[in-house]
Order: C-alpha cells, then structure tokens, then sequence
C-alpha cells in the first residue's frame, strides 16, 4: 500500500535539481553542479524553458505571485472542518462522475446544436475576416470581432442585429436610429426571446427596465418579452455578459446560469459562465449568489466562483475580469491556455500548439482588442518566448528559437 | 470513521498547502480546482496518515503522488469537454512534465523560505510593498512608522536577500521587492 505511491515519484533526481537550481540561484554551485544542470537543461527543451524560468526575475516574480495567492488559513478551516474524511473525498469522485455525465450531455447538446443552427441558417455562420497581411512575418492578417447578434424571436422568427439595440417597454426593438426592427410585444403571455451572439461578434443592448447589457462573443441569453411579477429575469446559458442594472428595489434583477443565480437590486457586474467555469465579480452596489448548495452574498471588487457545488467569494482583479468590456485583453498571469481561449473567441482562428510548450507558463500583457491579430501576435511574441505563425485561420505557437 | 485532528496536523497542513496548490496550479492552470485537488490529497492524507510513515520526504510524496493522480484521472474524464486542447496534444502530461513541476515547486518552496526567513519587520513591510503593492507612505501609516523607518527596513531586507541569494542573477527582482 505504502510503498506503491512512494515508487511513483520524487525520484532522487528530481529532488537534486531542484536544489542545485536553488544553489543556482544563491552562486553556489561546484563546477559538477553546474554541469549536472547543464545536462539535465540540454536533455528536453521543457527542461532548458523551465531552468530559464526559473533565473529570470520577472517569471519568479510572477511565479511568486501564483504562490501567494494560495491562503492556507481559509483552506485548513474548510480541511478540519470535514469531522469525517468520507464525505469530501466522495465528494469528489462525485464531481467526476458528474463531470462524465455533463461531458455526455455537453456532447449531445452540441451536436444537436450544430444540427439546429445549420438547419435554422446557414447565413449565422461566423467566419473569420482574413485579409491580406501588412506585415512582412505572416502570410495573412485577420480583423477582430464584429458588433452583430442574431435575435431568435419565441415565433421562430430570426433577426440579424448588426448595431446596438433598446427593447422598449411596448415591445418595439428599436435601432441606433429609433427604427422599429422587430416587436416582441405580439402576444399576451410573457415569451422568452434569445439573443445569440457568435464567436468573433460582440453585441450591447437595452432592456425594457432601462437596464444595459454588454454581451462576449460565444455567448446566448434568454429574456422575455416584458417583465411581468415580483422579479425581472433573465437567463444566460452559456457565455459571458456584463449588466449596469437600473435600480428597482420592487422588482430584483434575477440572472439564472446552469450553475447558480445572481440576485441584485441596482448594480454592476459580470457574469462568465464558459465551459470552463462559471465565476461572477462585483463592480458595484450588492448581489446575492445562489444555488441549491449555497448562498454567499457579494461586495465590490469580490468574485464568486463553483467550488465543486459549492459557491466559494474572493477578492476580484476589477481590470482583469472586466477587460474584455473595456475593450482589452488584459492577461496578467495567464497561461498559454487562457489567453488563447480568448483569441480564438475574438479572431475565430484555431490554435495549434507545439508540444514542447508548457502550460504552467504564465503571461502577462495588455493590448486594445480592436486591433488586427498581428498586432496581438507581435505584442505576444515581444513579451514572451513564443513564436507565432499563421496560415488561413490556423495559428501556429512554438517556442522562440 | 472520524479523524482527529492533531496540532501536527496543521502544521503539515500549513507546510506543503502552498506548494500542493502551486503544483496542481503548473499543471492545470486554474486557482479554484488548484486548490481542490489539493484539499482532496490532504483529506486522502489525514485519512489514511496512520498507515503513513510520518517521515516528512514520504508525507510530500504521497501529497505529490495524490494530486498528480486525481489531476490525471480528472483530465481522462474531462476530455470532452478539454477535446480541443486533446486534439492538439496540449494537455496530456508525460513524466517531464511531472517532474517538472514538481522540481519547479520545490524551488519556489525554498525561495519563499529565504523570504519567510527575513526579520518579522522587514518582513511584514515587504509583504505590504510587494504583495499588496503599497508604498511607503501607505505602510508607514498603517504600521504607524515613520518613512524612514519603512526604508531602513527595506535596505536590511535587501542586504538580507541578497546573502542569501545570487546578487547577480536576482538584482532585478531584488530591486523591485525593494528599492522602487
């Protein structure tokens, strides 16, 4: 029993690396030493990146930061507080049982998805605006996301959006220039209308109660057609959006996502809500996170996120979560993973990764997003040791040689 | 069956749940289920820590060894949802990889000792200036000292750091926990 764990690592080498990277790093390395690491760095280029890493200041300086943000006061509360360790270790092989199931449902849901949208119109169909390049490095250039949505109307009826919109509180849906374009208001009951907006679009628009929404690319909401009862309610099923509520102490704000709801008076705040991850941060005023698990209540500056089931509150990088609204990419201790999950959202391109990267490589970097990809991959590849190229949609990473 | 909870317990606990975390966070890149896979290896732990040697080497290694195990089972079932990162070959770990992180947790291990290390006063400032970002004049008031007082700490603690680490390679990042 024992000894089957102890088999599987911290073999003697990897231990002695670390400390002579540690002796390294203080100037005390004996000539063997330093041909140890030599060796050691010369044997995979992941080895070379992570020695380098670890002897250059910004990284540590990153990588510091990383470690620090871990707080073992509050985690030792939530450890000891398990009388009996059953319960959190089930705990777990639940969540991945649960994740399987998710996974299964996710894979039908997209392939009916895929079907659905195909047969609705094949018009929605997103492409990548690639243009020829002006710079030297790539063989084409591709321009960043359009403002544009569809709305699916409860009849069936489909309207293309190409600029902001205001749903009035007679139902008309009214353009920049107060055009009627659509009218929500045609039948008595209250309908739910979904607001679709694609990968590589961005979209704003108005609710009836005054109510402002910024909406991510890859993201769908659902909203009725006026906001009748005790509550105004709306639904985001997949993606991210940013709400300015108007205040309306009578009639709270309800956003519903698969994972939890947010409850406000009057306020301002994202909500993500990705495959990756539901997370909800706090600009201003107060909200109220909930599921059938838990129930926290947010301030400014503070975020909540899905431990497991449970909702768990932290404090927020404002500038970050709330760059993409900003108009920015703002990557501050990403990993390759993060960042490119973004570009790909916004420039509709798909990244193919040389497996020499490492993912616990972290990037940092800020940049307008209303720029052409070269400038990203330029800003990218000055910043880091990554090596871009890219043909068609295709973006091509390796390391810097 | 219910555990008790030892005062060494925590001890453990307070040691090597940095490190769990940074480790899960190499590999995943996500702080939330960082911090999960490690609570997880240590529940596994305390569960099971009388059939464990209490040998400190061995303790790390079952930690290490469990994280990585419910990282690697956690990525075989989530592979659907992960497929894009599959089809690129980017999310499946070899030995290197492993290895890798780990020797990259234990060097961030030791170099966060040398800093814990530092005299209580100095230490304190530098949390305040580095991990919070705030400036003298900011943790002046707060300690209730006074500037100059904040900047003779900072000199001891860059002296300090510097003894300890190689001045050469580190002056970047020493000048940045200090002189700015």
């Amino acid at each position: 029993m024992l000894f089957r764990f102890l088999r599987l690592n911290m073999s003697l080498k990897t231990d002695n690396i670390a400390n002579i990277i540690v002796k390294h790093i203080q100037g005390k390395c004996t000539a063997e030493e330093i041909d140890a690491l030599t060796r050691w760095s010369k044997a995979d280029p992941r080895n070379e990146a992570l020695l380098n890493g670890l002897l250059d200041t910004t990284d540590i300086e990153q990588k510091l930061m990383v470690w620090n943000a871990f707080n073992e006061d509050k985690a030792w509360q939530q450890v000891s507080s398990h009388s009996s360790p059953i319960y959190p270790i089930r705990r777990t092989s639940r969540r991945l049982r649960w994740i399987a199931v998710v996974a299964s449902v996710l894979l039908l849901l997209v392939a009916g998805l895929i079907i659905y949208t195909n047969r609705l119109n094949s018009a929605d169909k997103t492409m990548p605006r690639i243009v020829a390049s002006t710079h030297p490095k790539y063989k084409n250039d591709i321009l960043p996301a359009v403002e544009g949505a569809t709305l699916l109307l409860a009849s069936g009826e489909k309207v293309a959006l190409s600029s902001e919109i205001t749903i009035e509180d007679n139902g008309h849906v009214l353009n920049q220039d107060n055009d009627k374009i659509a009218d929500l208001s045609r039948s008595e009951e209250v309908v739910y209308h979904e607001l679709i907006v694609p990968q590589t679009h961005f979209f704003t628009f108005k609710l009836p109660d005054g109510t402002k929404v910024w909406v991510n690319a890859n993201s769908k909401l659902r909203f009725p057609s006026r906001f009748l009862g005790d509550t105004r309610h709306i639904q985001l099923e997949e993606g991210e959006a940013y709400f300015e509520v108007e205040r309306n102490e009578k009639q709270p704000f309800i956003v519903e996502t698969s994972e939890a709801k947010i409850k406000v008076l009057g306020t301002r705040f994202n909500v993500k809500n990705y495959q990756h991850g539901f997370v909800t941060t706090l600009a201003e005023g107060s909200v109220e996170v909930y599921n059938d698990h838990s129930r926290q209540k947010i301030r400014p500056r503070q975020k909540a996120f899905m431990r497991g089931e449970e909702l768990v509150v932290r404090e927020a990088d404002l500038k970050k979560d709330l760059a993409w609204k900003n108009n920015i990419f703002y990557f501050r201790n990403d990993n390759l993973k993060n960042v490119m999950q973004q570009i790909e959202n916004w420039y509709g391109v798909q990244v193919v990764v040389n497996k020499s990267l490492i993912n616990s490589t972290t990037y940092s970097g800020e940049i307008e997003r209303d720029v052409p990809l070269s400038e990203i991959l330029n800003m990218l590849e000055f910043t880091s040791g990554l090596n871009f190229s890219l043909e068609g949609t295709k973006l091509y990473i390796k390391p810097k040689k | 069956m219910d555990v008790v909870y030892r005062l060494a317990d925590k001890d453990i606990f307070e040691r090597y749940y940095k490190g769990m975390c940074y480790f899960a966070y190499t590999l995943i890149g996500d702080y939330a289920l960082a911090e999960d896979f490690a609570q997880d290896a240590f529940i596994a732990y305390f569960k099971k820590k009388d059939e464990i040697s209490s040998h400190e080497p061995i303790i790390k290694s079952y930690l290490y060894s469990s994280v990585k195990n419910n990282i690697l089972n956690w990525h075989r079932r989530n592979k659907v949802q992960k497929k894009y990162w599959e089809t690129t070959g980017f999310m499946e770990y070899d030995d290197v990889d492993i290895h890798n992180a780990i020797i990259e947790t234990e060097v961030m291990e030791q170099i966060n000792q040398i800093i814990n290390e530092l005299p209580e006063a100095c230490r304190l400032i530098f949390k305040l200036s580095y991990l919070e970002g705030k400036g003298n004049q900011e943790i002046a008031n707060e300690l209730n000292l006074s500037v100059n007082t904040i900047k003779t700490q900072k000199r001891r603690g860059l002296k300090y750091i510097q003894s300890k680490l190689n001045p050469e390679l580190f002056l970047g990042l020493i000048s940045f926990f200090f002189i700015k």
